[in-house]
Formats: C-alpha cells, structure tokens, sequence
C-alpha cells in the first residue's frame, strides 16, 4: 500500500528541526528487534497510511490552515494545540455539542428519579414523622432532588463528553509519530486522517503544503 | 492569545455618545412626567389611606434601592475580578450607580415619626413601654412539640379558623422581646444607622462613577488599579451597609422575627435585577442604533450567563431560609412564613414567586441558544425584573394588614413616583456621557471578547 512518497515516521524530521533527546521511547513494531521466540515474518505486516500530520509554527498559523482545512469539505481531521485556541470552533466549522442536551436530561431525571425515592421512603414505604411534618413533604426532599440533579449531571457531562469523544480508546495511529509528543508541549497540529472520504495521498498532500506547515508527516498503521 | 487582537478597529465614536435626535435623549423626559404622575397619585393616596402610604413607599422605595445598590456591587466586582469582558458594559451599570445619591432624598417620607410609627411595631414599644406579661400559650397543656405539631397539622388544613388566632405567637413573644430589642431599634438610633448607610453608598457609587468618567478624557491607567486596589474594601462596605440597611427597614416590619441570611437574599435579588437590567437597556440603546459592535452577542451572553447564576442563587438563598425555618417551626420564627402561606391571596404570590422567579426563567433561560438569542434573552431578563418588583412586594407588603392579601393603586404609583425620578435621573446622565469607558486599558481585549 505504501507508496515510496510515504515517509518512514522519524524519517521524516528536517536536519534543522529541533528535537531535543527525550531518552528511550517506545518504538513501532516495525523498528523493534523482533525477539527470538517470534518470527521474524510476523513483523513483516502489511501497512496502510493513516493519517497526515502537519505542524504548524504558532496558533495562529494553525486557526487559519484550520479554516482552509474545512473549506476543503474534510470530515475526518482535527486540531491538536496546547491550550484552547479562541475561535477554533468557528475555524474548524463545529456545530454545537449535543452534550447540553445529555446534561439537561440526565438533570431531569435526577431532579425526578430524587423525588420518586424520597416519597416512597419516606411517604411510603416507611412513613416517619420528623418534627411535627407529613412524611411525604416537599420542602424536606427538595435538598436531596438538588444532590441528585447535580449527581446525574455531573455524570452525564463526564460520561456523555467521553461518549461524544469516542473516549477511551486503546491506541490512535496518531501516536505513532514522535513529533506529536511535543502537541501538549509548544507544538501545533492538524491531522487528516485517511479514513476521510476526501483523502488522497497526492492530493491532500498538496493541500497541506499549500497552508505552509513547518512539517509534514504520513503517519502509517497496521493493517488488522 | 487570540489573533483577533491583530486586527486593531476601535469603535466608532458616533454610536458611543447618544446623539440629541435619539429616542433615548428623551428618556428622561418621560421617566420625568411618569414621576410627576406618580407624586401626584401617592400625594392623592397618603392623605386618603395613610396607613398604607408608608408601606407602598418602603416596597417601591426598595424596589429601586436594590436596583442602585445592585449597580454599585456589579462595577465593584468587575475591578475585584479584573473582568475585561464586561468594561464595555460597565458603563451602564455606572450610570444606575450614580443615580443611588437621589434615594437619600426618596427616604425623606419613611423617616417621618408618623410613617416610622406605622410601619414598625418597636417605634411604640419604648424602653417606659411597661413589659406586658408574657402569657405563654405553651403552659396551657400543649408542650412545645405539640404546638408544632398542631401548627404542621394546621398546614394540611389551610382553612382551619383556629390557625391564625389561636397559634400567632407574635402575640404571646413579642412584648418581651421588643423590650430587650429597644436598644438597636429605636428612632434615634436607627435614622442614625440610615444616615451611615446614605453616606456610604454616596460615596462609593459617586466614586466609582467619577473615577470611570475621569479616566474617559485621561486615559490614566492608574484609576484602574487605583479601583482595583480598592474594590474588596468598596464590597465589604457594601456588603455591611446592605445587610444592616436590610435589617433595619425591611426585616423589622417583623421585629420579633429574624433571619441572619436575609441581607444576603435581598442582595441575591439585587444582583439578578441589575444583570438583568443592565441586559435590556444594553438590548434597548442597541436597537436604537447605539454602541454598535462595542457590546455584542458576547457580552450579552455572558450578562444572560450572570444573570441565570444570580437567579440561581436567590433560589437557593431563599430556600435555604426557608428550609430550615420550616423545619425548626419555632413560634418568632414562623410565623414569616406563616402570613406568607397561610393568609389568604399570599400562598397565591409565594408560589407564584418560586414558579416566576425560578422554575420558569431556569428553563427558559438555561440554553446558550437562548442566551445567545437576543430577543429572547431580552424577554427573560425583562420577565425577571418584573419578578424582582413581585418579590419585594412579597418582602414588604403582608405587613400592612396581617393575614390579609391586597394590593392597592398606591402601590403602583409608589412605583411609578420612585422608579420614575431615579431613571429621570439616570437616564440625564447618560446623555452627557459615552455609553461605554473609552479610557478603560482592557477597553481593546473587551471588544475582541469572545465565549470559548
């Protein structure tokens, strides 16, 4: 699959690139030395491109490539900056998060699930009188409605956000490339991957060189 | 780190004074002959029912006060927090600021012996007030617990005709207890207490407007950090004067009542009005042409994020008093709550106050959509400074006659006399000034602003 434009990861890094010695990492199979209980062809895998990785100078740069990227109708790539980059959303073209949504139902049925449980305890199933009051009374259960509607809230926003993110995952291509360490340090990303409709290996290359990346990498995978 | 900050377009000086053909040069015009009619009605009003005039005063005198002292905390907190988003804003709130002086001059009626003596059961209860006995309803075979019970059981049965007799316990405490409460609250003392409290709050909203205006022409950086240096002291004044001011005018229209967080929920309401005032008459200058993208959906948004969370906040103060109130039953405490849901046409207004102040304004106002939706958020936060006049008139008015619901045309014009002279008076300074703090150092970042 590999075409020879494709570029080995590592192999790519320009001699003037600043790399500092990050010590010993791990290596993709493919530059591992295959040990000796296993063969040797099972190293020899048939490998596919997975996405292109191109770096960009500086937050700025990388909002702009950002909007030139989705001018192109891609729907398979991302951003990857250190910090928040204001205006990215518009840049990237997202729409709005479904996760409101999650977070106000799940709220709602916190807020009701916590009325239900405290009228059956307390009204139903096991009626008490506390200071003078009916056992079902409203005013009493309203701080336990509250925690709850908080509870599922909380959970749905931390679920949802990681449902909504496809999170967690084992692994991504993108990992495969060294360079991308440096994206939570001062490195500015984009990624198209080659699962996208758009793809070409030709033409999305171009298109990459066109925004003026300090650097470009086909990062490859495995074929399963 | 946005790249917004490149591109460097100040605002266009045309918008940001109001220009003399505009709608809103005349304002004050119009707030001005509403004040003339509402004198004239309260004037009408005072010598027809003078028992009622000091309360519809005190409710639209509060109404109002909350609105100023609001705008005094919202300039104040943006220099605590050292905000940017809101310097384009700002202005407004200032403008509302340097109107507080003139309710010195509105408190002139309540502090009348007459109207005192009206309003507040302790004016009459001097120290040679001989301390009646106080006949314990308890004693006479109901225990404490008892009694609380009844009072719960009284709660199922709204229309039991004991309840409002039989179990007001005002009657049995409060003789003794306004004899040990006469020295804070005597006349003397308290027109005292209110004399501190107009000088404060003169002072800080004059000095926080002057300060902004100053910095308008000097372009001094200084004044900022001089505000801003000086803004926890200028918060924790107003946070005394508020609660105390609170204390003495509204909550001892119940004197042997007492909630320690009662100037917290006032200033909790205070704080959603000015948001939400400050949100319509920015909505309002803007659809009139002015501070052109100066203030814009940004802004808005976040005043509609502020204002939700202060919505939030005066539920969650006033049922947290409420709550526990409830839950002790105690006779001097309940019987707040007591005139507000047992007596007829108030349970009415109680709940209407919970649905209209929260349930529904949460809901509506909970989406960014909405927010971000200018009509719409201008209707929500329209609707909240309607509840706002709701719920001082929840605090005030179940005082005039115990137990009884009414509401009178005084009220109204009270409403009309007060709110019209102060935004007379607000509305005049807008026009000699820019609506936003041209001088301000963050001015540049505010207009660049944006929501993540």
């Amino acid at each position: 699959m590999a075409s020879d434009q494709t570029k080995k990861p590592d192999e790519g890094a320009e001699p003037g690139s600043p790399r500092p010695d990050y010590g010993p990492v791990a290596l993709p199979p493919s530059k591992r030395e295959p040990s000796e209980a296993l063969h040797v062809e099972e190293w020899e895998v048939e490998k596919r491109p997975a996405l292109y990785l191109a770096e960009f100078e500086s937050a700025r740069d990388v909002l702009h490539a950002a909007e030139k990227v989705r001018d192109e109708g891609f729907e398979h790539w991302d951003v990857h900056t250190p910090f928040p980059v204001h205006g990215m959303d518009k840049a990237m073209g997202l729409g709005q998060s479904h996760l409101g949504w999650i977070c106000f139902f799940m709220g709602l049925i916190g807020c009701v699930g916590g009325y239900v449980m405290m009228y059956w305890m307390n009204g139903v199933d096991y009626p008490i009188i506390i200071g003078g009051k009916p056992p079902e009374s409203i005013p009493s259960m309203i701080p336990i409605m509250f925690e709850c509607t908080i509870l599922l809230t909380g959970f749905g926003a931390v679920f949802g956000m990681l449902g909504l993110n496809k999170l967690p995952r084992h692994h991504h291509p993108v990992f495969y490339s060294r360079r991308f360490e440096r994206c939570s340090d001062d490195a500015f990303f984009i990624t198209i991957e080659a699962a996208d409709p758009k793809f070409e290996l030709e033409e999305t290359k171009k298109l990459l060189k066109s925004l003026q990346p300090k650097h470009i990498e086909l990062v490859e995978e495995e074929v399963p | 780190m946005s790249t917004a900050h490149n591109d460097k377009k100040g605002p266009d000086e045309a918008v940001l004074r109001i220009p003399s053909g505009n709608i809103w040069a005349h304002a004050w015009k119009i707030a001005a002959v509403c004040a003339a009619i509402g004198f004239v009605l309260v004037g009408m009003g005072w010598s027809l029912d003078p028992h009622r005039f000091p309360f519809s005063w005190l409710f639209a005198f509060v109404t109002f006060l909350t609105v100023g002292l609001g705008a005094i905390f919202f300039v104040a907190i943006q220099f605590l927090t050292v905000a940017h988003w809101s310097v384009t804003v700002r202005r407004t709130a200032e403008f509302f600021a340097a109107g507080v002086p003139v309710f010195a001059i509105l408190f002139i009626p309540l502090a009348l012996p007459a109207n005192v003596e009206t309003l507040y059961e302790w004016y009459s209860h001097g120290a040679d007030h001989a301390a009646p006995a106080a006949h314990d309803e308890h004693a006479s075979g109901e225990s404490l617990i008892g009694a609380s019970v009844a009072q719960a059981q009284a709660a199922q049965e709204p229309q039991a005709p004991a309840a409002e007799a039989h179990d007001d316990p005002q009657h049995a405490l409060h003789g003794s207890l306004l004899e040990k409460k006469h020295g804070y609250l005597n006349y003397g003392f308290w027109l005292g207490r209110a004399a501190v409290y107009f000088a404060v709050w003169i002072l800080l909203a004059l000095w926080l407007f002057r300060s902004s205006i100053e910095q308008d022409k000097s372009k001094d950086k200084r004044i900022t950090a001089r505000l801003q240096k000086w803004s926890p002291g200028v918060l924790a004044l107003f946070a005394l004067t508020l609660t105390f001011a609170m204390f003495d005018w509204m909550m001892s229209l119940e004197p042997t009542w007492y909630s320690t967080i009662y100037g917290v929920y006032v200033f909790a309401g205070a704080a959603v009005t000015i948001h939400a005032l400050v949100t319509v008459v920015t909505l309002g200058l803007k659809s009139r042409g002015l501070l052109g993208d100066a203030v814009n959906v940004e802004h808005l948004h976040d005043l509609g994020k502020m204002t939700f969370g202060y919505m939030v906040f005066w539920a969650y103060i006033g049922f947290s008093q409420m709550m526990l109130q409830w839950y002790a039953n105690i006779p001097e405490e309940i019987v707040y709550y007591h005139y507000r849901w047992h007596a007829e046409g108030w349970r009415g207004v109680s709940i209407f106050l919970v649905v209209g102040n929260f349930v529904i304004p949460f809901i509506f106002l909970i989406s960014r959509n909405v927010k971000r939706r200018l009509a719409l958020l201008g209707i929500g936060c329209g609707w909240l400074l309607v509840m706002h006049v709701v719920d001082i008139f929840w605090f005030v008015m179940p005082n005039v006659q115990r137990g009884h619901f009414s509401v009178h045309w005084m009220d109204l014009a009270a409403l009309l006399a007060i709110g019209g002279i102060y935004f007379a008076v607000v509305l005049f300074g807008m026009r000699r000034h820019p609506l936003i703090p041209v001088g301000d150092p963050r001015l540049e970042r505010s207009l660049h602003f944006q929501n993540p």
